[in-house]
C-alpha cells in the first residue's frame, strides 16, 4: 500500500516542483524537465539491470514511467540550485557562458539534491540494488548508509548532465508551448 | 599476447586521430577527446558490470584507462562528422545555437562511428558482454551479431554526448 502511495506522490511531485517553481521562482522548468527526462531515459535504459524497482507502471521491464520525469525534476533542481550557489560563490548575477567553474557547482548541487533522493527511494524501497551484479565494495557513506560508489556515480552523472538540459531546456520549454 | 596488440594499437589509433585531425583536417582536437573522456569515464563507471575488459593498464577494476579516451575520440569524430553533414544539408557555415536539428544528425552519426567500433570490439574479445547475467533478451541483429540494447544505449548516448563534447570542448582547449 505505502509503494502505491509512493508511485502517485512520484507523479503529483512533478506538478508540485512544477508549480513551485512558477509561483515563488517565476520560473517555468517544463523545458527542464522535458530534457532531463531524456537523461533519465539514457540512465535507465543503459544501467537498467542494476536496479530493481517496485512501481505499477512501467515503460521497460522495471522502470517506472515517473522516475524518468522524476530525473527531469531533479536536474531542473540541480541546474538552479548550482546557478545560485554560482552565483552567490563568485559574486555574479548569471552563469558566464563556458565557465567550466559551473560544472564543480553541478557536481556540489547535484549530490546535494541527488543523494538525498535516492537515500530516500532505496529506504523506503521504491527500488534496489543488484549487489548481485554491482559487486560494490568500496563501503557505505556514514550517516546516509549509502554505498561510496552511488555517491560517485551521481558525482560523475551531474559534470556531465546539467549541461544538456541548461543548454536545450528553452528549446524544449518552446516545443512543450507550441 | 593478442590482447596486448591490441591495447598498445588503442593507445596509437587515439594519438594518430588526434595528430591526423591537427595535420590533415586543421583542426584541435585536444578538447574534444578530453570533454568526450569526461562522458566515457560516467558511462563507464555506471555500467561497470556489463562488460568484462581484457587490456592490462586498468583504472576502475577492469576498466582500461584508454576506454575513456577512445570514447573521447569517438565523440570528436561524431561532432565533426554531425557538424560537417549539418553544414551540408542546411546549407550554414556553423551549427546554429540551440537547432533541435543537430541531435538527430549527433545520434545518426553517432551511431554511424560508434556501433561499427563496438561491434569490432566485442568481436576481437577486447571485451565480452555479461549478456545473460544483466538480462539483455531484445536478441541480436542481424549481420552484426550484436545485442540490441548495445544499439539502443548508443542511440540515447549520442543523442546527449555530443552536446556535452560540443559545449565544453573550446574551454577544455583554453580557447575560451
Amino acid at each position: 500500500m505505502s509503494l502505491v502511495l509512493w508511485e502517485i506522490w512520484s507523479y503529483l511531485q512533478i506538478l508540485v516542483v512544477w508549480a513551485a517553481f512558477r509561483k515563488f521562482a517565476h520560473r517555468d522548468i517544463k523545458g527542464g524537465i522535458l530534457a532531463g527526462a531524456i537523461i533519465g531515459v539514457c540512465v535507465e535504459f543503459i544501467t537498467e539491470p542494476f536496479w530493481q524497482y517496485h512501481f505499477k507502471i512501467t515503460v521497460y521491464k522495471d522502470i517506472p514511467l515517473s522516475v524518468i520525469f522524476a530525473w527531469g525534476v531533479m536536474f531542473s533542481l540541480v541546474i538552479f540550485l548550482s546557478e545560485k550557489l554560482y552565483c552567490w560563490f563568485l559574486k555574479k548575477s548569471a552563469i558566464v557562458p563556458y565557465d567550466k567553474r559551473v560544472l564543480l557547482f553541478d557536481v556540489l548541487a547535484g549530490v546535494m539534491i541527488g543523494l538525498p533522493f535516492e537515500t530516500v527511494g532505496i529506504k523506503t524501497g521504491i527500488w534496489e540494488y543488484r549487489y548481485d551484479l554491482l559487486h560494490w565494495n568500496w563501503g557505505f557513506i556514514p550517516f546516509f548508509h549509502m554505498p561510496y560508489e552511488a555517491l560517485v556515480g551521481y558525482a560523475l552523472l551531474m559534470v556531465v548532465a546539467p549541461t544538456f538540459v541548461r543548454y536545450w531546456q528553452g528549446v524544449f520549454a518552446e516545443a512543450a508551448h507550441d | 599476447m593478442k590482447f596486448t596488440l591490441w591495447e598498445i594499437g588503442s593507445y596509437l589509433v587515439i594519438i594518430g586521430f588526434w595528430a591526423f585531425f591537427l595535420k590533415v583536417i586543421k583542426r584541435n582536437v585536444t578538447g574534444d577527446i578530453l570533454v568526450g573522456a569526461i562522458m566515457g569515464f560516467f558511462l563507464e563507471f555506471s555500467t561497470e558490470p556489463v562488460a568484462d575488459y581484457h587490456f592490462k593498464i586498468t583504472i576502475y577494476k577492469d576498466l582500461p584507462l584508454i576506454i575513456p579516451f577512445a570514447w573521447g575520440m569517438m565523440f570528436a569524430l561524431t561532432t565533426y562528422l554531425s557538424e560537417k553533414l549539418y553544414s551540408r544539408l542546411f546549407h550554414k557555415t556553423s551549427v546554429l545555437l540551440h537547432d533541435k536539428r543537430i541531435l538527430i544528425l549527433d545520434l545518426l552519426i553517432g551511431l554511424c562511428v560508434g556501433f561499427p567500433l563496438e561491434t569490432v570490439g566485442t568481436h576481437a574479445g577486447v571485451w565480452n558482454y555479461n549478456a545473460t547475467a544483466i538480462g539483455w533478451t531484445l536478441g541480436t541483429i542481424p549481420l552484426f551479431q550484436m545485442p540490441w540494447e548495445t544499439l539502443i544505449s548508443y542511440a540515447l548516448i549520442m543523442l546527449i554526448g555530443p552536446t556535452f563534447v560540443r559545449y565544453w570542448q573550446a574551454a577544455f582547449e583554453g580557447r575560451i
